[in-house]
């Protein structure tokens, strides 16, 4: 089946030409049916791809398609290849049937825009470099992957061009973006010179090699430059502190763009990466711990922004900064296939999540105040029961999917095996962080859902339930919301259950083998018993619950007071909080007007004064200036000629006889004396 | 000691000194003419008399006249106030430049001697005849072209003195 | 037998005269003078020449300096029609007052 990887990438970018060049003549349902179909059919060739590696045995899950050779100059070899194994058959699952719910969902989203042509052509090419990342078979593929979503990103951020907001929002987003892929480009320019490819298949055997010969240690600093800088590229790409600035901004894009793209997909990019290259990171502790250790902060960081957030599509932005966080603790910890796995189970609940708002900010009408919302769920129950199913989810309750992966990876970041005094407060991190979640996220639903409707009259009458080709997506993901963390029930409540295996781990297992060879070798893994397992499985239940709790008291008992008056109590705190701690402020002081100033210093002094005003127009001043000393000489007087001429015969002569003072005098005083 | 050599040679450069530095124009045109004379006596005795007839009747006859000719049309009593440049640092400069180029075209040739041929002249040599030998066949091109560039002279001189122009 | 001068002493009166010529060329005003000063210099290289000849042996000399007879007088003939022409306009024939060609 390797013949067909290449369908994966090449069906959405048949859809992006076709609606690109023709979808403007063609009209809507040619639009339609072309964007949806080629990601559809992409995600049925994906399933055939990941169908014929299961037939596989474990062992020999790896499929890869040569399709041609890129760059031959010496020795840097590239070729565009394909590689299908365990992880990106997961990946590419998750990237084309994602992707093809939302292309439904936005059919009905996007029905009344005029540029609807223009933004499934850009959706499909962004499945299109999305399936590159994820399917390629060296670093650089990826990176063109890489590139490409975020230049897909940046075209349906400012989608709505026309207002500056929005364009700004999409700026905004590419140049952080671009930010982290010169940390990226730098780690591929080490990596080269360290292991002389970018190929997976060559960088990776080799790494491992090396260690089992004894030549690579843990810890060798070019892997760890390697690994950090492929890192920044991540927190540009995935969202994490220094570089999440832009996600809250590229709210300002269409609601379905931003569950595809900055929820379930092109954000995820990142973790992608990190798993990809689990043998590097492995192999560098050090580098592991500032992951893990961002990523915590980062989860933290943003939950606590997202609890005081009034625009519903801002506090959903944060909460996926935050969730990001911790994919990024789950693989930073080593626990690769949680990471994943919580991947996988965001892209079901954010994706939800993002669509639901869509729905409810459709319902009012383009109004996404959630101080204006309230009591809805009388009027869209199945907006209402998919999104509290996601929020479920995503807070952590049991049995949906969110409490399987975040408990997972809560539970090895606590046992983090190269640093386990960081892991206990990673892990003190990640726990507050699941509460502030769940607060937030209730608050949410309580601010829209319940209570008194506190908008406008003709807003309660404009509020109905969004049509099917909108609501079936949201029943897909809600459903999976609360299904799709079954794969990966860990071993202990499996075997309480009846023996259910952990069906993801089970699968991902010989991708990180490696590196669990690695772990286990140099890693300290404390054993617990199986009580204080359960206990910590209990603590997070019930940290969900607090979280809930306290949002039920001070959004459903005493909505009318309690928030105002704890924001006036603590005021301070409060204005530092809601001004998502002023960080954008800071970066405009400390980074945007020093490149300005050092911008208008280049321009006014180094090119307006210096190479026109000195060079240029010196230079012709200089020339002016001697042309006008220079000139004096023809004053016309015959006799001036002359005497340049006498002046020229006599420096010729002087060239030529070189004679001195000394000479002549001798010569003369000796014609004198011979001639008396 | 040739004292003949002697004789013309300071005579020579006396009048070329006189010449250059009197203030009008027509004693300067006689010291002309002394320099034109002491030269072709000087010509005589280097063996080429052929070469002083002509310095003689060409110079002093022809060119020298027609000087004096445009001396005697365009002088007007106004005129004589002129003399040398106003200008000092130019006349300093002048003769300074003048002596310098006169020390090294005259030192440069030191040594020259050793370049003369020693032998003997040969017989005849400075002979109208040997001259006109040459001219008309060895350098017959030269004297064609010579006689064109008198014609183009001719026609140049009669269009240049015309009413106008 | 009279002891001839030698070549030294006609390439020293040669260049004296060239240098005189050259010195009047430059410190003089009146155009006439200026080229009497020019035929001088034109004389002080026949000299050369002829000196030259003799020295050699060779009447080639002698005959260069035919030539340059011939070319002298072209020149004198059409140069003070020239300066004749030149008067009737500038009406004096000081070459300060020949300042059209400057720049």
């Amino acid at each position: 089946m390797e013949h067909l990887i290449f369908l994966i990438p090449l069906l959405p970018l048949l859809g992006f030409l076709l609606n690109g060049l023709l979808g403007k003549r063609l009209g809507k349902g040619f639009v339609s049916f072309v964007g949806c179909a080629s990601v559809g059919l992409a995600f049925w060739v994906a399933l055939l791809v990941v169908s014929a590696l299961i037939s596989r045995p474990p062992e020999d899950r790896q499929l890869v398609q040569h399709l041609w050779s890129w760059i031959a100059l010496g020795h840097f070899k590239v070729s565009v290849s394909f590689l299908v194994d365990q992880l990106s058959a997961v990946m590419i699952l998750i990237v084309t049937g994602v992707s093809f719910v939302i292309h439904i969902y936005s059919i009905g989203y996007m029905h009344d825009d005029e540029s609807y042509w223009r933004y499934f052509a850009y959706l499909n090419m962004f499945v299109f470099f999305m399936c590159m990342l994820v399917l390629g078979a060296n670093y650089l593929v990826m990176f063109v992957g890489w590139e490409g979503v975020g230049l897909a990103s940046y075209l349906l951020i400012g989608f709505w061009y026309q207002g500056i907001p929005n364009a700004d929002a999409g700026k905004k987003a590419f140049i952080v973006n671009r930010v982290g892929d010169f940390g990226f480009a730098l780690g591929m320019f080490m990596m080269f010179v360290t292991f002389g490819s970018l190929s997976y298949l060559q960088v990776f055997p080799k790494a491992y090699h090396l260690y089992e010969a004894g030549k690579l240690g843990l810890n060798n600093p070019a892997l760890i430059a390697i690994c950090l800088l492929l890192f920044v590229g991540a927190t540009g790409k995935s969202a994490q502190i220094p570089l999440y600035v832009w996600l809250p901004d590229a709210m300002a894009g269409p609601t379905p763009v931003s569950a595809l793209i900055h929820a379930a997909t092109m954000v995820t990019a990142g973790v992608y990466m990190v798993a990809r290259s689990n043998i590097l990171y492995t192999l560098a502790p050090t580098a592991l711990l500032v992951v893990a250790g961002i990523a915590a902060t980062t989860a933290l960081f943003a939950a606590t922004i997202g609890i005081l957030q009034n625009d519903i599509k801002k506090v959903l932005a944060y909460s996926t900064v935050s969730q990001l966080g911790y994919m990024f603790m789950g693989v930073g910890v080593t626990a690769y296939w949680a990471g994943i796995f919580h991947l996988m189970t965001h892209a079901f609940f954010k994706a939800c999540l993002f669509l639901c708002s869509g729905s409810v900010i459709h319902a009012m009408g383009g109004d996404q105040d959630m101080r204006h919302m309230g009591g809805l769920a009388k009027k869209m129950p199945i907006t209402y029961l998919t999104m509290l199913s996601a929020t479920l989810a995503i807070a952590g309750i049991p049995p949906f999917a969110g409490f399987f992966s975040k408990d997972e990876i809560l539970w090895r970041t606590f046992n983090f095996p190269f640093y386990p005094v960081a892991g206990k407060i990673y892990w003190a991190l990640g726990a507050i962080g699941a509460a502030v979640t769940a607060f937030y996220m209730f608050r949410l639903i309580f601010m829209t859902f319940h209570g008194k409707f506190r908008g406008t009259e003709e807003q309660w009458h404009h509020v109905h339930e969004s049509p099917i080709s909108m609501t079936f997506p949201l029943i897909v993901l809600g459903t999976l919301s609360l299904v799709g963390g079954w794969i990966g029930i860990s071993p202990l409540l499996g075997e309480k259950l009846g023996n259910v295996p952990n069906v993801l781990e089970n699968f991902l297992d010989p991708v990180f083998e490696h590196s669990a060879e690695i772990v286990a070798k140099y890693g300290h893994v404390t054993h617990y018993s199986h009580s204080f397992e359960w206990a910590m499985m209990g603590l997070s239940v019930l940290l969900a619950l607090t979280g809930f709790a306290a949002a039920f008291y001070i959004y459903m008992i005493r909505p009318e007071d309690l928030p105002k008056k704890l924001a006036e109590k603590f005021a301070g705190v409060y204005n530092l909080v809601y001004n998502k701690y002023y960080v954008d402020e800071i970066y405009y002081l400390c980074v945007v007007m020093p490149v300005y100033w050092g911008g208008m210093f280049f321009w006014k002094v180094i090119d307006a004064f210096v190479i026109d005003g000195l060079g240029v127009n010196g230079t012709a001043f200089l020339v002016k200036q001697g042309s006008a000393v220079s000139r004096e000489a023809h004053n016309g007087y015959i006799s001036t000629y002359g005497a340049f001429m006498l002046i020229g015969i006599v420096g010729i002569l002087w060239y030529f006889l070189h004679l001195s003072p000394h000479y002549i005098t001798d010569t003369i005083m000796g014609w004198l004396r011979a001639a008396f | 000691m040739d004292i003949y050599f002697w004789i013309f040679a300071v005579i020579g450069v006396a009048a070329g000194i006189f010449t250059i530095s009197y203030k009008d124009a027509l004693p300067c045109a006689l010291g002309l003419l002394t320099v034109f004379m002491s030269l072709a006596a000087l010509y005589v005795h280097l063996h080429a008399p052929l070469v002083a007839i002509f310095q003689v009747a060409i110079y002093a006859g022809a060119i020298l006249i027609l000087v004096v000719f445009v001396i005697m049309l365009l002088m007007t009593p106004d005129e004589d106030q002129m003399g040398r440049q106003k200008n000092i640092g130019f006349r300093i400069m002048g003769f300074l430049l003048g002596l310098l180029m006169m020390c090294y075209l005259a030192i440069g040739a030191k040594g020259i001697d050793q370049l003369v041929n020693q032998e003997k002249l040969p017989k005849g040599f400075g002979d109208p005849h040997i001259f006109g030998d040459l001219l008309f066949k060895q350098y017959l091109l030269h004297f064609e072209v010579a006689s064109v560039l008198l014609l183009v002279a001719l026609i140049g001189g009669v269009y240049l003195a015309k009413k106008r122009l | 037998m009279v002891p001839m001068a030698s070549l030294t002493d006609y390439v020293i009166l040669s260049s004296i005269l060239f240098a005189l010529g050259a010195i009047g060329f430059v410190v003089r005003r009146n155009a006439l003078i200026l080229f009497m000063t020019v035929e001088m210099m034109l004389n002080a290289v026949n000299l050369m020449l002829v000196a030259f000849s003799k020295f050699r042996a060779d009447m080639a000399g002698q005959v260069m300096v035919f030539f340059i007879y011939a070319v002298a007088a072209a020149e004198v003939a059409v140069g003070l029609a020239i300066l004749i022409a030149l008067f009737r306009h500038m009406r004096s024939v000081d070459i300060t007052k020949y300042r059209l060609m400057k720049w």
